[in-house]
């Protein structure tokens, strides 16, 4: 029953994706035309230009034919594997993506492992002590890392510990495991703070309910251990709004990535993505995005799917309607 | 150690250069350097320039890649794997190779590698970014055992300097017919008969050069270079303090005073013969009224934009060519003299209201300009214009949108009005930004004449100047051309700005011009102090 349930939601959320995949792509490539500018003038910047050239480009790139031809080219195109070359360097739009995704998924992994680790460790710690000068501290600290810009905890972050302490390198992503973790430490921190503030109060006002849940008050009464209730009572409890939010955390990191990247020269997909808009690169924002957009509704999936087997009341609501 | 000292020598001596003698011997006598670290805003994804010429491409490629000329510490023409060039006559260049020129791999330069080089520009399918350097040449054919025949259609002296900056580098011809789609990626890393071998690349991250033993030309100090994007300014500034990179190409000038405030960098500047400039479009009102154009002229405070946004380094502009770009017709100083016989329009509110006030708009308009905000100057200067213009009674909006846009903005040469630009050269020619920006046949779409400035007579000094070698008669041409664009405010010059670049104070790069990009820098006086 359970296990028929989670896969029907999986299949059912999987074959609502593919058309919601259809109506993004379209989307960003709509948007991509409607905006001023010119993929081909980018290409050739401020120079004068041979028209023989100029037009071999534009037809290279179907940039003359309508918007939907255009489109329908380009999902053809997509539906065979081949998310076709760069306008800019004339790349595998996939190959740019596998060499820059590699970068941004380890950013996305020691950010979430500090988020999940300090900020749950921080609003337990600011549950425990409500209205004491600690939770102010905390609170205020979260506040402060969500308000300021990514890129100026970056570069504060830089200054502080690469320059000043010497600590970690300025610049780069590092090559081998140890290397890179030892590069992006500093920009993990840097996305982490950005985002943490919302871990921190989520888990500080779950635990606080939970804390005053009548179960809560039977196990003390039975003479259950504190750390027992702590653990296994309060905080599994606690956590699944946390887990829900697993959702926004990750967006909001892809979102913070474009500038810490920026900041800290790494060459992951914030800063592709940054950079195809810029110069109006038609394939390589539709794959970059396209990709993206993949991977916000796995991670969305995933979370529901983890929800549902944590909180049985879910499960069960669900399976029934 | 010994082998490539003789050979050297014996090349030096063999190329009858005096120049190549000099430099050999103080390479020699420099201390080699493990490896340098290099710093810059971007790193493309990839280094095959037809695909990706940019400067930060070209910074590193320079090194890697050579043509059949290159420019020399004075920016003239110098000969590098071609040890002679002449004109044969108006339409022909012919080139002699040197016979000791190897590619990266080992394999010698042929001919053929030329021919093909040149010929992958002039295909309109291949997509050349570089296709318009070679759109007055009729064909390129190996025309002896070491010799390379360049045809024009018809006389134009521009074309001579094609095989010395990036659309001259030559390819290698198998690896251009082996990897048609691939060449310059990771893929296929670039070969090239430069200085150094390009032996890792990875896209918008790094590239790492290895010094050749069996370069032709003098021996590289650094044995490896290793390039690192960094885009944040801020951030290249800390990694220089910190000493994680030796040196960096492209400074903002703004931030010049800081990097000197580092303690452990040289800031090096130099004329970069770039120009600042606003079009004013006189096809249509209201800058078809010339005391429109006048008004607007006089209200430019260039030396107060010079101070305040380039610190002083750079040069109030008082006609379109940077003095330095006279080259081979006047020097620099003769070229400042002559801008002082011209109606230069220096800062002077009264004199704007009165043109103004003599215009067919004597009560002021209103006009919106363009301004990419990916360009540090750009929308500074614009609301510096603005504030100055509303004092006259002009009501100039600054609209400050994406590079793209605005650059597509320019080309599309619809409805223009006030524009602003900025153009940086590949070479130095007097007669290059006149015809880029006053020629009729660039006033069209896709051209860079934005004020739609017609003249015959412009026009007939252009043709002069493209198509005559001599330069006096050149020089003369121009100078006519100057005097009635000067007077006609065809557009508004504001400053021509200083590049800059910064190196750790343990080394020295003696050989910094204005073309940076387009030389190998590494070999043009680097070294230890």
């Amino acid at each position: 029953m359970m296990r028929s349930g989670v896969l029907r939601l999986i299949l059912v959320r999987l074959a609502v994706a593919v058309p919601l995949l259809l109506v993004i792509s379209f989307g960003v490539f709509s948007l991509v035309h409607m905006a001023p500018g010119d993929p081909v003038r980018a290409l050739l910047g401020t120079r004068p230009s041979d028209p023989e050239t100029l037009a071999a480009l534009r037809e290279r790139y179907h940039l003359d034919d309508p918007l939907v031809v255009q489109y329908g080219k380009w999902l053809g195109q997509v539906l065979q594997g081949d998310l076709g070359r760069s306008i800019n360097g004339n790349r595998l739009v996939l190959s740019s993506i596998k060499e820059r995704a590699g970068v941004t998924i380890y950013l996305l992994l020691v950010s979430t492992a500090i988020v999940l680790a300090a900020g749950i460790a921080l609003g337990m710690l600011a549950a425990f002590r409500r209205g004491g000068r600690l939770d102010r501290f905390v609170v205020m600290f979260g506040v402060f890392g969500i308000s300021s810009p990514a890129f100026v905890t970056g570069i504060f972050l830089l200054y502080v510990f690469g320059v000043v302490l010497g600590w970690f390198p300025t610049f780069g992503a590092g090559r081998g495991f140890l290397d890179r973790f030892w590069h992006l430490t500093l920009p993990s921190l840097a996305l982490a703070l950005s985002i943490m503030a919302i871990v921190v109060k989520i888990t500080r006002a779950s635990m606080i309910e939970v804390m005053d849940r009548d179960y809560v008050a039977f196990a003390r009464a039975r003479g259950v251990s504190t750390t027992r209730i702590t653990l296994s009572y309060i905080l599994r409890n606690a956590l699944i709004p946390v887990v829900t939010a697993g959702g926004i955390i990750v967006i909001g990191f892809l979102a913070n990535a474009i500038y810490v990247e920026v900041t800290f020269a790494l060459p992951g997909l914030g800063s592709l993505i940054v950079d195809s808009v810029q110069r109006r690169d038609i394939p390589l924002i539709q794959g970059t995005t396209l990709v993206l957009a993949c991977f916000v509704v796995l991670v969305n999936l995933l979370v529901d799917v983890i929800y549902t087997l944590i909180d049985p009341r879910i499960r069960f609501s669900r399976v029934e309607s | 150690m010994h082998a490539p000292l003789t050979r050297r020598l014996f090349l030096a001596g063999s190329s009858a250069s005096a120049f190549m003698l000099s430099r050999a011997i103080r390479a020699s006598a420099q201390e080699s350097v493990e490896e340098v670290r290099w710093a810059l805003p971007s790193i493309n994804d990839t280094m095959f320039v037809p695909r990706a010429w940019s400067t930060y491409v070209g910074a590193i490629m320079s090194l890697v890649q050579e043509g059949p000329l290159a420019f020399a510490d004075d920016l003239s023409l110098t000969p590098a794997t071609a040890d002679s060039w002449k004109q044969v006559d108006d339409t022909t260049y012919l080139y002699t190779l040197r016979k000791d020129v190897t590619f990266g791999d080992g394999s010698p330069l042929t001919t053929d590698d030329v021919v093909a080089s040149f010929a992958y520009h002039m295909d309109p399918k291949a997509g050349s970014q570089l296709a318009a350097f070679f759109s007055s040449v009729d064909s390129v054919t190996a025309s002896g055992e070491n010799e390379v025949t360049v045809k024009l259609k018809s006389p134009n002296v521009q074309y001579q300097y094609t095989p010395a900056h990036m659309a001259g580098f030559v390819f290698s011809k198998k690896q251009l017919e082996e990897f048609p789609e691939d060449i310059g990626t990771p893929d296929a890393l670039p070969l090239g008969t430069g200085p150094y071998r390009l032996v890792e690349f990875t896209p918008a991250d790094s590239v790492v050069l290895e010094a050749r033993d069996d370069y032709w030309g003098p021996k590289p100090v650094a044995k490896r270079i290793v390039f690192s994007a960094i885009p944040d300014r801020q951030t290249r500034l800390l990694a220089a303090q910190n000493g994680d990179i030796d040196g960096t190409f492209d400074l903002a000038i703004s931030d010049v005073d800081q990097w000197k405030s580092l303690g452990n960098v040289d800031v090096i500047t130099a004329p970069s013969l770039g120009i600042f400039m606003l079009t004013l479009d006189q096809s249509a009102p209201p800058f078809d009224d010339i005391h429109v154009r006048k008004a607007i002229a006089y209200s430019v405070d260039r030396e107060g934009l010079v101070k305040a946004l380039l610190k002083g380094n750079g040069e109030a502009a008082t006609a379109l060519n940077p003095p330095e770009m006279w080259a081979g017709i006047m020097s620099p100083d003769e070229a400042r003299q002559f801008y002082a016989t011209l109606p230069t329009y220096q800062f002077d509110l009264e004199k704007a209201k009165a043109e103004l006030a003599q215009s067919k708009h004597p009560n002021g308009f209103e006009v919106t300009v363009p301004g990419s905000s990916a360009d540090p100057y750009m929308i500074n200067i614009l609301q510096s214009v603005s504030e100055n213009l509303k004092q006259i009674g002009i009501t100039m909006k600054v609209q400050e949108v994406d590079h793209n846009q605005w650059l597509a903005g320019y080309f599309r040469h619809e409805n223009l009005g006030m524009q602003i630009m900025s153009y940086y050269p590949d070479f130095a020619d007097a007669a290059n930004y006149p015809y880029l920006f006053y020629a009729s046949a660039n006033a069209a779409q896709d051209g860079m004449n934005g004020s739609n400035f017609k003249n015959a007579e412009v026009d007939k000094a252009l043709e002069i100047a493209n198509q005559t070698s001599a330069p006096e008669e050149r020089g003369e041409a121009l100078k006519t051309l100057f005097k009635i664009v000067n007077e006609d405010a065809a557009l508004v010059p504001i400053f021509w700005p200083a590049s800059a670049m910064a190196i750790n104070n343990k080394y020295k790069l003696t050989g910094y011009n204005a073309f940076w990009y387009n030389i190998p820098w590494a070999i043009r006086g680097f070294g230890l102090k």
